[in-house]
């Protein structure tokens, strides 16, 4: 675990790399009874490879919609309006569905929240990690089975063999949360986007799967996508950090530079709402308010009703991104000094 | 927050010894069900005015913990005794007078809510139950309440589903804390909610306690959050508490190799305490089959035969520090 866990120490080695994942202005709507409503708008990212992104915001801040838009798994009611997704010199929005069927679960891999929704449960755990195997790497049955134990045992699931033949019933939430990520790296991806990999889960579990994605991401030499509420995950597994707020990017940066030093008053407040178990507070600071849905969307700063900080500026004009440095910038109109 | 006053605290409710099992689903037809040993011989004084939190795993029995606390349902053996009075053996018009004394905050605000009743209804029926007061009495109550809990009053005339997450808590806390009780178990109470707004609902409930005296039985897996609300943790495992202090004396020097565990566990919002986490090994045990001896030594670092066959006494090491270990001592 121990060097898997250290900091990269200096970020701008990594900038000059051409980034293996780049979204550059995607926007989400969702069709609803009341009319379209965009749930994600304009939003950026970049992941380089070997780095782990960490995207965290508050539920409806449009995270994991973004990832759904970007692995094109929006089901019906939302579509990608605009922006293109560039993943290995394509832009994934222009492949057609059959292309994208491959590159699923084969270049890029996903794990989601609830381990036991995603898997199948008429399915035994074997069948359902060779089936990803058979399908994109044509292996053989008994081929697929072998690799199968392997990647079990990569995982850390205890005793292939009859874990092998088992449902997913008989699994609890931590080994099914293993068998999830060892279906999605089964054809070595070279992304994994994870969905809240670890919120069903309790803490002694939840340290184990941050270790396992970690080790497993050095093996591998993947990049990941880890999508959390949880800033504690973020400080403890991410490289880079997005933060969103009403589908939108407010801040990106690097994680020290996040923590150490939040721009927006977003990222400030939700750094100063969490209670610690390594200090005492008296009280909590509480950002007043809360975020709004999309129906209140608006086109200028989202934050600034529950903002201390807001001006005329901030009305009626959407914040533009202020870039501090090559891997910082914050969407604000009045963005805290860099100490 | 963290009071150790030394004078001796008046007691508010007792639990003794509460065993509580439940059977299991049969898994032939001619076989025996299996029992479930959901708390298994469980302790505890909640006094006057406090926070205790009540922290464990997700199976560890915190939830049935508390139902039994809250009579909610029938303990196999043992009792509660709630300012003098078993409440497992008050007859039905007692027991309904004391059920307003008590009162229970869930993790689901919107499933624990009337989807058909308007807020005020909501808010408002405690008082309808428990004959308090004439119709103008209850209404000024209401509104009183909701101004306590920053509850906005047009949002009197919505149905819970109109209401955004952080509100409805707002909601359920007022009509728990309508009837003026004595005790409020919060399970999971803030769990479901965003940091910000969980902020502002843990705020709340610290608020409302000093105004009106509350004791909190706080249930939760998030020991950040037992840090900074509580003022003594019990940490469960498997049916038992496993080791009970103050807070601050729980998190700086766990004496039980789990506390020690679930504390390295929880990921700290600073990228710079990255470290190489101490985490256990392995899964809790299948609370079916409860391993012999300390429910714990399968994943114990410090585990040897005495832990396999034994199990530990729950016993005092230190001024108001009690751990269920062999090795406590020698950890502590």
């Amino acid at each position: 675990m121990s060097d898997s866990l250290k900091i990269k120490s200096d970020p701008s080695d990594e900038i000059a790399q051409t980034p293996l994942l780049e979204v550059r202005g995607l926007s989400v709507v969702f069709d609803t009874p009341d009319g379209p409503q965009e749930v994600v708008d304009q939003v950026d990212l970049k992941v380089c490879a070997g780095r782990t992104l960490g995207l965290v915001g508050e539920s409806g801040s449009g995270k994991s919609v973004t990832c759904l838009g970007v692995m094109r798994l929006l089901d019906t009611g939302g579509r990608v309006t605009s922006g293109e997704v560039m993943f290995e010199g394509r832009d994934l929005l222009k492949n057609t569905e059959e292309e994208m069927e491959a590159l699923r679960g084969c270049k890029i891999g996903m794990v989601f929240q609830d381990p036991m929704v995603s898997l199948n449960p008429v399915r035994t755990i074997g069948w359902q990690i060779s089936e990803s195997l058979r399908l994109h790497r044509n292996l053989s049955k008994a081929a697929a089975k072998h690799r199968t134990m392997e990647l079990l045992d990569l995982v850390g699931i205890p005793e292939p063999k009859t874990r092998y033949a088992e449902y997913p019933h008989q699994f609890s939430g931590g080994m099914s949360q293993r068998a999830m990520i060892a279906m999605a790296i089964a054809c070595q991806p070279k992304l994994l986007i994870a969905d809240e990999p670890t919120t069903a889960l309790d803490v002694t579990i939840q340290a184990q799967i941050l270790e396992l994605l970690s080790d497993l991401k050095k093996e591998l030499d993947m990049a990941l996508i880890l999508i959390t509420h949880d800033l504690g995950v973020i400080a403890e597994a991410a490289d880079d950090v997005a933060v969103m707020y009403a589908g939108r990017v407010v801040e990106e940066a690097s994680v020290l530079d996040l923590f150490d030093n939040p721009l927006h008053h977003y990222t400030l407040g939700l750094l100063n709402s969490l209670p610690r178990i390594d200090r005492s507070v008296d009280r909590l600071n509480a950002i007043e308010g809360t975020a709004p849905p999309p129906q209140d969307f608006v086109e200028g700063c989202r934050f600034e009703s529950r903002c201390g900080h807001c001006s005329d500026h901030c009305y009626g004009v959407r914040p533009s991104f202020n870039q501090v440095s090559a891997t910082r910038r914050v969407a604000c109109m009045h963005p805290r000094e860099m100490t | 927050m963290n009071k150790s006053s030394a004078v001796a605290p008046e007691i508010l409710m007792e639990a003794k010894d509460l065993v509580c099992h439940f059977s299991g689903p049969k898994t032939s037809f001619f076989g025996k069900r299996k029992i479930i040993h959901a708390v298994n011989g469980v302790s505890l004084d909640l006094y006057k005015g406090e926070t205790l939190g009540l922290v464990g795993e997700s199976g560890c029995g915190k939830s049935t913990l508390g139902q039994l606390i809250l009579n909610l349902i029938q303990p196999t053996s043992g009792s509660t005794v709630f300012l003098g009075q078993d409440v497992t053996k008050v007859d039905k018009l007692e027991w309904r007078r004391l059920r307003s004394e008590m009162q229970l905050v869930f993790q689901n605000p919107l499933g624990a809510l009337n989807p058909r009743l308007l807020i005020y209804k909501q808010i408002r029926e405690p008082l309808e139950i428990h004959n308090v007061g004439d119709p103008d009495d209850r209404h000024a109550k209401v509104m009183d309440m909701i101004e306590a809990v920053s509850l906005p009053e047009h949002l009197l005339e919505r149905y819970p589903h109109q209401l955004s997450g952080g509100q409805q808590q707002r909601v359920v806390i007022a009509r728990a804390l309508i009837n003026n009780p004595k005790l409020v178990v919060c399970d999971e109470s803030v769990s479901a909610l965003d940091v910000s707004v969980q902020a502002q609902v843990v705020n709340l409930l610290a608020d409302m306690q000093k105004k009106l005296g509350l004791t909190y039985l706080f249930i939760t897996h998030d020991l950040s959050i037992v840090r900074h609300i509580s003022s003594r943790i019990a940490v469960m495992y498997l049916g038992r508490i496993v080791e009970l202090a103050d807070s601050v004396e729980l998190l700086q020097n766990p004496a039980h190799p789990y506390t020690k565990a679930l504390i390295a566990a929880v990921p700290v919002p600073d990228p710079r305490a990255r470290s190489s986490r101490a985490t256990i090994r392995g899964e809790p045990p299948n609370p079916f089959d409860p391993p012999s001896g300390c429910a714990f030594h399968a994943r114990c670092p410090h585990a040897d035969a005495k832990c396999r066959t034994d199990l530990p006494d729950f016993r005092q090491i230190s001024d108001r520090h009690m751990v269920a270990c062999h090795h406590a001592e020698k950890l502590f």
